[in-house]
């Protein structure tokens, strides 16, 4: 479902994905860890079509994303929902309206309806009542949760977490975790976690495979 | 050897800002596409209309009225020498409506609009809010450009007959209710030397105004990069470089247009 064949990826003089290869099946879980500056949140990108590889290619779907124009990447990632570090909330909206926000642009439906799915989203992530509150009134659990119902209001196929659980207290991240893998026992979705947090990463994905020929290690369910 | 290193230095200084136009430039081509390519975001652009003009308001009025005011102070005094007083509210209409009106309005928009569009865009980048809307399939360009350049295209002009008319009244305020002038007089030199297409090349001065404070202004905050101090830098870069813009343009566009 995910390839990833002899990705290279460059910033300037730093050569941070150095022919990396990946094959991850559909309904497959990984965790990539890696220092910081390894290129996980690099690798998570291309997977996505946020960057694009220097050489090689991703294949999401058999679909090569070098083929894809602006239109074809848009479609395809309607099948992705993505966490990021920091949650990436829209400050100027409030929580509902951030998570429906793919549902309102994409499916055209009533700001009513979006709600409603809003809210059931967010009962799934255990935040009941605050749909209208603003992001600056959250705490930093509580914006990743509102991500991640963000990530699941389109019910992808595929989900991507950035860091899910740098920044968070111990308490939060064991129950951030305890929500992914909730999310995958009840979507079946495809989910591919980076993170640097071995705690968290052994308590997504076990037990685990590590593939030490790339800069950074991917944890495989076996 | 030191004819390499030459060429080397030469080229790095201009590498940055050959750089920078062709992202602008590429900017606006993306932006013409995505305005061009229905349907448009009518909710975020009356949203985006609100902030940079009728926001705008308070502040281009203060400014037209005084402008206007002082205008009238400096003619009335200067013109009195050679007793051509009469000629003020020619001086005050002609001015507002085919310059001040226009560009100071444009000034001021891109010192408040302008710098509040580069500061959100640029928050976003850094916050990966600009990412997280391409993630949920979003073109960014679409959804956030080009709203404001269409905001800004249209309010300018809107704005800049809000500051003609309020300028125009400040002169009239000076001249007759300070200096004592005849208002019959001073409307009759308004009007007998104001022509439509003063009042229209000076509108087309203002949309071309609003396009670029506004083009220029998200370019800068959408490629910011390197968190809360490349926020700052990019709202201070969408400042200078918007009334650059707007002074070196508006020199060129009225020898264009008041030939």
């Amino acid at each position: 479902m995910i390839e990833i064949i002899g990705v290279h990826k460059s910033f300037g003089e730093k050569h941070v994905l150095k022919g990396v290869n990946l094959y991850i099946d559909k309904g497959e879980s990984v965790v990539v860890i890696g220092g910081s500056g390894s290129g996980k949140t690099v690798l998570l990108r291309h997977i996505i079509g946020l960057l694009k590889p220097d050489k090689g290619t991703v294949i999401i779907d058999g679909v090569d994303l070098s083929m894809l124009d602006e239109d074809g990447l848009n479609e395809l990632r309607k099948k992705f929902g993505m966490l990021f570090q920091a949650a990436a909330l829209f400050d100027s909206m409030s929580v509902w309206e951030n998570v429906g926000f793919a549902l309102k642009r994409h499916k055209k439906l009533s700001d009513k309806a979006v709600k409603e799915i809003a809210i059931e989203k967010l009962r799934l992530v255990g935040l009941v009542g605050s749909e209208n509150l603003m992001p600056s009134e959250l705490s930093g659990g509580m914006r990743k949760r509102v991500g991640l119902a963000r990530a699941i209001a389109m019910e992808p196929e595929i989900l991507l977490y950035d860091e899910p659980t740098t920044g968070l207290d111990p308490i939060t991240a064991d129950a951030i975790n305890d929500l992914i893998i909730e999310m995958r026992e009840k979507l079946r979705v495809t989910s591919v976690a980076i993170t640097h947090d071995m705690k968290s990463a052994y308590k997504i994905e076990a037990p685990i495979r590590l593939q030490t020929k790339l800069p950074c290690f991917i944890m495989e369910r076996l | 050897m030191f004819i390499i290193k030459a060429i080397e230095f030469l080229g790095s200084l201009f590498r940055r800002p050959v750089e920078e136009v062709g992202q602008l430039i590429i900017l606006f081509f993306s932006t013409l596409k995505w305005l061009l390519r229905p349907p448009l975001d009518i909710r975020n652009t009356f949203r985006q209309m609100l902030e940079i003009g009728v926001n705008s308001l308070p502040v281009v009025l203060i400014t037209a009225i005084f402008t206007g005011m002082v205008l009238a102070l400096q003619s009335y005094t200067g013109f009195k020498r050679f007793g051509a007083e009469s000629l003020v509210g020619s001086v005050v209409a002609l001015s507002m409506t085919r310059e001040l009106g226009p560009v100071l309005t444009a000034l001021i928009v891109t010192g408040r609009a302008g710098a509040a569009m580069a500061a959100e865009l640029g928050t976003m980048r850094v916050t990966e809010q600009i990412d997280a809307l391409e993630t949920l399939a979003t073109n960014p360009v679409k959804y956030l450009v080009v709203p404001r350049v269409t905001s800004g295209f249209i309010m300018l002009p809107s704005l800049a007959v809000v500051a003609d008319i309020i300028g125009i009244i400040g002169g009239y305020f000076v001249t007759v209710m300070i200096f004592g002038a005849s208002p019959t007089q001073y409307m009759k030199m308004t009007w007998d030397f104001l022509e439509m297409q003063d009042i229209y090349n000076g509108l087309i001065k203002s949309g071309f105004f609003g396009g670029i404070l506004s083009l220029i202004s998200c370019y800068k905050g959408f490629y910011t990069k390197g968190g809360a101090e490349g926020v700052g830098r990019a709202t201070t870069g969408a400042v200078v470089l918007s009334s650059m813009a707007i002074l070196i343009s508006d020199y060129f566009l009225s020898a264009w247009l008041f030939k």
